[in-house]
């Protein structure tokens, strides 16, 4: 094909195949979004798999604030290691750098294994740890054992699936401050993260909510839909885009289709299904220690908030059900005016907890149990007294800069905050 | 989306004008300037809810002949609620017949901010690019490679009176373009090309960035005309 231009200039065939060649390319290349990272694991388990297990009672006695005396290229100078859910996590401040430990011990001697992550990026890999039975493995697996002066952790690290071999040190200095066991809500963004953090599950799905945990959450955040049948399902997105969902026989508005099609035909990206909000309760309650869900009203469709409120019982009465489980508190979120004014119409709506993100006396008139103002709109001292004063929470969302965590885990009256990157809120706190 | 169009003229004086990309010399104090049109494709992970595709970007460029094989140029770039503005020289040198090479350096200043309903914020950053070229000269067709490493000099967001983050010198990634220049009416020069993008930061959504510092691809497709 030729085209004339007016000029009587020819445009060649090469220019159209150039044209026809660019073209696909673009659209295809822009559809490769890159959002999955391999978690690495070690190959048949790992040493740890010739170990015996380590309760996580014994596990505790490792919680405390350590010195980084080889690996502060990675980890950062001091960090602060927990039990996290049925993990121990290692919580660092560059780049919210976490490490994921499983434990177990052989002859006296503790084994830490497991991987580390940067959340701001893509950086992982595999991390080998252990406590000498001198240097504090004795102490943590033989009751009754005296603590050494000196709690001495040492292994090595890499990256991505490599073979560690960098070397990591690490040495006990202090427990937790009385001001860091203070109870601090670590609230999870979507259920643990954003799938655009490259996390190992989607975000708002079951299997993100049972390990949400091991990045320090102590509660979560989930975005709730009513289905066309009127059943509350967990999903961000107005849409079912490539965002969030596998390519599939649905497409368009998400709240246009009943649970059973979204069931069966759609596939979250890293091959999950869209949970009911009742499945999603019922992992919370039966399946984590969480202490905290924030259901985050997304559609203005009216009924949503009526028919989430006897799920929302329902897992309040489980929790009962399940031995040694903390308190769970579950907050219906009041984000819009339109969903506050559809809340005020529900009878006894003052007996229902809810969060209001709006103002602080529209929170007390509805007497929600949590107060959430945006993050920007500063640390607020005097309003958070006052709604301390009414007995009501204060938490701020969605917090993701290194420096304003710091600031507002340290020098606000927040009772908590909604992040995605839940371990370096929980660096912070840990380090007050 | 990418069906677009663009005016433009040439004042090369002495000289028969040029194609704009390619990396030619151009007489001392003899100059050419082009109109561009980009459309940017933004990754869904960043965007989210929003549309992928943005208002696309206007840009005025103008090349300046400098002696010894110098060129200037002179950019700016908008999308209305961002300015960009790019100064830069360039040492053109062509090792064969129909190669032509362009080895430089640009600064730029980025400066958005959006003030309407429940927005207050801004940004102000600046970059430099190390760009190489090379083009090869067809009998009336160029095409142009240009490879460029964008460093974020600094990076300043405000949301009213927090400054949210602020930092300097972070490498911000690479950007590979290729484009394709044609004569089109008289003298007038044709423009088509992409831009592909692999960066940490892309100005033009400084709104939309969040705090992660992974690689995005962002491709832009781009159409322009020497005026």
């Amino acid at each position: 094909m030729k085209l004339i231009s007016r000029s009587g200039i020819c445009i060649g065939d090469s220019f159209i195949r150039f044209i026809s060649l660019l073209t696909p390319l673009i659209l295809i290349s822009a559809c490769t979004e890159g959002t999955l990272l391999e978690i690495p694991d070690f190959r048949r388990g790992g040493f740890l798999a010739q170990t015996d297990e380590l309760p996580v009672s014994k596990s505790a006695k490792l919680e405390g604030v350590w010195e980084v005396i080889k690996g502060t290229e990675v980890f950062g100078d001091s960090i602060a290691i927990m039990v996290s859910g049925d993990r121990l996590t290692v919580y660092a401040q560059p780049s919210a750098g976490y490490i994921v430990l499983e434990t177990g011990v052989l002859d006296s001697v503790v084994f830490l294994q497991g991987y580390w992550r940067q959340q701001v990026n893509s950086n992982t890999g595999l991390v080998n740890l252990y406590l000498p039975k001198l240097k504090g493995g004795g102490w943590v697996s033989i009751d009754g054992s005296a603590r050494p002066d000196t709690l001495l952790m040492v292994g090595t690290y890499g990256n991505g699936e490599a073979n560690p071999s960098k070397d990591i040190v690490l040495r006990w200095i202090r427990p937790f401050s009385v001001r860091a066991m203070q109870p601090y809500l670590v609230i999870a963004h979507r259920g643990g993260g954003r799938t655009s953090d490259r996390i190992p599950y989607s975000e708002n799905t079951v299997e993100l909510i049972r390990i949400a945990e091991r990045f320090g959450s102590n509660a979560i955040e989930v975005d709730v839909r009513l289905s066309r049948d009127g059943i509350p399902f967990i999903y961000h997105d107005s849409k079912l885009n490539p965002r969030l969902v596998q390519r599939g026989a649905l497409v368009g508005p998400a709240e246009s289709y009943p649970m059973k099609a979204l069931k069966d035909f759609v596939t979250l990206v890293q091959g999950e299904s869209i949970p009911t909000l009742e499945e999603a309760l019922k992992t919370v309650v039966f399946e984590t220690n969480l202490r905290g869900v924030y259901l985050d009203t997304k559609t203005e469709n009216v009924g949503l908030v009526s028919k989430m409120i006897p799920l929302v019982q329902k897992a309040i009465q489980d929790v009962a059900l399940v031995e040694n489980r903390p308190p769970l508190t579950i907050v219906i979120g009041i984000p819009t005016q339109v969903v506050y004014d559809e809340f005020v119409r529900i009878p006894n709506h003052k007996l229902v907890p809810s969060l209001c993100e709006l103002s602080l006396d529209q929170a007390i008139a509805i007497n929600s149990l949590v107060w959430a103002p945006r993050w920007t709109l500063g640390t607020q001292d005097a309003e958070i007294q006052r709604a301390h004063n009414q007995m009501m929470a204060a938490v701020t969302w969605t917090m993701d800069i290194d420096e304003f965590i710091k600031e507002y885990v340290n020098n606000s009256s927040f009772d908590g905050i909604l992040t995605n990157y839940p371990s370096l809120v929980r660096y912070y706190q840990l380090m007050r | 989306m990418f069906v677009s169009f663009a005016v433009a003229s040439a004042q090369t004086i002495g000289t028969r004008p040029g194609p704009m990309q390619y990396p030619e010399a151009l007489a001392p104090y003899n100059f050419k300037t082009a109109l561009e049109m980009a459309f940017l494709k933004m990754p869904e992970a960043v965007v989210e809810e929003s549309d992928t595709y943005r208002w696309p970007a206007w840009a005025l460029d103008v090349f300046m002949g400098l002696p010894e094989n110098i060129v200037a140029e002179g950019k700016i770039t908008t999308q209305f609620i961002n300015w960009h503005f790019q100064l830069g020289t360039k040492w053109q040198w062509s090792p064969v017949e129909n190669v032509r090479t362009y080895v430089g350096v640009d600064y730029a200043y980025f400066m958005g901010g959006i003030g309407s309903g429940t927005f207050d914020n801004s940004n102000r950053s600046s970059f430099a690019y190390v760009n190489v070229s090379v083009g090869y000269h067809f009998n009336k067709i160029t095409l142009t490679l240009k490879e460029e490493l964008n460093y974020l000099l600094s990076r300043k967001d405000r949301a009213g009176d927090i400054t949210i983050r602020s930092f300097t010198n972070k490498f911000n990634g690479v950007t590979t373009s290729l484009y394709l220049e044609q004569e089109f009416w008289k003298d007038q020069q044709f423009l088509i090309g992409i831009r592909a993008n692999y960066l940490k930061f892309v100005y033009q959504n400084w709104l939309l960035f969040p705090v992660s510092e992974v690689y995005y691809f962002v491709p832009e497709f781009v159409l322009g005309i020497r005026l």
